[in-house]
């Protein structure tokens, strides 16, 4: 499931470091156009549709913390 | 009558002394502050002598920014911010177009600053402020200013790859603060949630608004507009209720489903410009809060700020495109056609403006001012000059104008003015490209551009770009092409590339 999250990552932000990073906001590797590119994405790609109270910094910081939040509706 | 903004600093400062005139990430300022500080900060730039000589500020956006600016105003001087997060070699060519007496930065950003490898005068902020005020030889400056004088510059993408400097003048703000306060009926119980970059030109309604009316603005985070709930919960912690913002950050909210969770609670003025407000989301923010005032506001930076407005009156299904209105009071909106007579009934033809609220012209560039400040067609009488915005329009039946579409390749993505051309030339500078034409994909917002020579990896080319271009800028797809399609005239043909792209 990570490979599948930074495919999309990886294809709005074709140089940004993901595997490393802890806070994608605080390292500025994705802006809100980012943001909503991914989800938009992340909601095709595991035919979901995320609520909008999981719509936060804190589910999205990371790749854990994106798998964890797919977790739940996958 | 007023010759000066900083006429209105005086005023709140007395009558508004103690209240909060700018928030920010790091402290609250007052007005009565506000004007000790810029009167600190002028009584520094003395020294430099920079009556009617730009001062820029590379400092982010900040009341430290707000003081900077009043105090080179009341220096004489006008100011110019630069963004700190602009590459390098952009900083250095505004830089080099300005050459100003000096730069007003912090210790945070001063190496920054140094590594350009310009000779320029840097005056730190956090020394500045504690300079003794001179107060008779600020009096003395301020009576020899003019209200046509120079307040600041703002510099704009260039389809050349050189930033033009919009030079406005104090008189154009002063006029355009007015038409706002009693438009939008402007007061000290207005609290503004600022969203504009303050080298973006819709900041000056807010920034100013504030100074005049007494009225408080909270620079929101730049972050907070990452996700709805926490751009929710900052403005109804500051209980702003004024907000005068670009159309995609009004867009993102409602695209990240940002309103489902509950609307701002004290929002009641909704304020947009900058780009094409897509009425799916604009009748989601009417849905969420119905009694709040809505306005769609168009101008382009050469004229101030705004020069139409359309103060939302009626239902649009999410097709119909929304009304830029009618010209702001003491503005004249000319629409033109291609024999550059004014067009009857619903004929597109170019807008084109005249008024205070022209920009002086665009600073050290006298050839791309006479091209773009030109004079009144219709006049032969007497020198009058008009802005032609390279905007297509036309009038609907109610004597509205709509926007239709632009004349050249200047495009507007995610609320940023860009200059395709400005992105080509930088593309261009690399040995292997040989030549590369940008197009604008409406439908998904992406930048997309098409290049010949040799086929790179795209990482690199973003890599590149990096450098040399600001990141809104940078494309979001390329596209290698054996040969680009070129039209009769010898020119690539841009809409013949857009259809076999799009």
């Amino acid at each position: 499931m990570k490979d599948k999250i930074l495919s999309i990552l990886k294809e709005i932000e074709p140089d940004g470091d993901f595997e490393d990073s802890l806070d994608f906001f605080e390292d500025e590797l994705i802006d809100s156009f980012g943001i909503i590119t991914m989800i938009t994405r992340l909601e095709k790609m595991f035919s979901i549709n995320i609520r909008s109270e999981d719509i936060i910094a804190d589910n999205f910081m990371n790749l854990s913390c994106i798998e964890t939040l797919l977790n739940k509706y996958v | 009558m007023q010759k000066n903004i900083l006429e209105y600093l005086d005023k709140t400062a007395l009558s508004h002394a103690d209240k909060t005139a700018f928030g920010d990430d790091w402290e609250e300022m007052t007005f009565g502050e506000l004007k000790k500080d810029a009167d600190a900060i002028a009584s520094r730039l003395l020294e430099l002598e920079a009556i009617r000589r730009p001062v820029a500020v590379y400092l982010p956006k900040s009341c430290d920014s707000i003081r900077s600016f009043m105090g080179i105003a009341g220096s004489g001087g006008f100011y110019c911010p630069v963004d700190t997060a602009m590459p390098p070699d952009r900083a250095s060519a505004i830089l080099n177009i300005l050459k100003p007496a000096a730069v007003i930065t912090s210790k945070k950003y001063e190496e920054k600053l140094n590594k350009l490898g310009l000779q320029i005068n840097i005056v730190r902020i956090e020394d500045a402020k504690d300079t003794p005020i001179q107060t008779e030889q600020l009096q003395n400056i301020r009576e020899r200013l003019l209200d046509l004088d120079p307040l600041y510059v703002l510099f704009t993408s260039g389809s050349t790859g050189i930033p033009k400097g919009v030079l406005i003048s104090h008189r154009a703000v002063i006029d355009y603060i007015d038409w706002v306060t009693e438009t939008f009926d402007i007061t000290d119980k207005d609290t503004f949630g600022n969203q504009a970059p303050f080298y973006f030109d819709n900041s000056i309604l807010d920034i100013y608004c504030a100074l005049k009316n007494g009225s408080t603005v909270y620079i929101i985070p730049q972050r907070k507009f990452l996700f709805p709930a926490d751009l929710i919960s900052y403005l109804n912690e500051k209980k702003i209720n004024t907000i005068f913002w670009v159309p995609s950050a009004l867009c993102s909210v409602v695209n990240l489903k940002g309103l489902e969770l509950g609307a701002p609670l004290f929002l009641r003025k909704v304020l947009f410009c900058g780009e094409v407000m897509p009425n799916k989301q604009l009748n989601a923010w009417r849905k969420a809060i119905p009694d709040a005032l809505y306005a769609n506001l168009y101008g382009p930076t050469e004229i101030t700020d705004v020069c139409t407005y359309y103060i939302i009156d009626r239902e649009f299904q999410d097709d119909e495109p929304l009304p830029i209105g009618i010209p702001c009071r003491n503005t004249r909106i000319l629409v033109l056609n291609d024999q550059d007579k004014p067009v009857q009934g619903d004929e597109p033809g170019e807008l084109c403006v005249s008024g205070t609220c022209l920009a002086l012209g665009y600073y050290r560039n006298p050839e791309k001012t006479k091209e773009a400040f030109v004079q009144n067609p219709l006049n032969d009488a007497y020198e009058e000059k008009i802005y032609r915005t390279g905007d297509i329009v036309k009038y609907n039946d109610r004597g509205e104008i709509l926007y239709l579409s632009r004349k050249d390749f200047q495009i507007k993505h995610m609320g940023h003015r860009i200059e395709l051309g400005e992105i080509e030339t930088a593309l261009g500078n690399r040995p292997d490209i040989a030549n590369c034409a940008g197009i604008y994909d409406d439908k998904q917002s992406m930048i997309v551009m098409c290049y010949t020579g040799t086929k790179a990896d795209p990482e690199e080319l973003v890599s590149f770009l990096k450098k040399k271009i600001p990141k809104y800028m940078i494309p979001d797809r390329f596209v290698y092409c054996k040969e680009l399609p070129y039209n009769a005239n010898g020119k690539i043909d841009r809409i013949a590339l857009k259809k076999s792209y799009i």
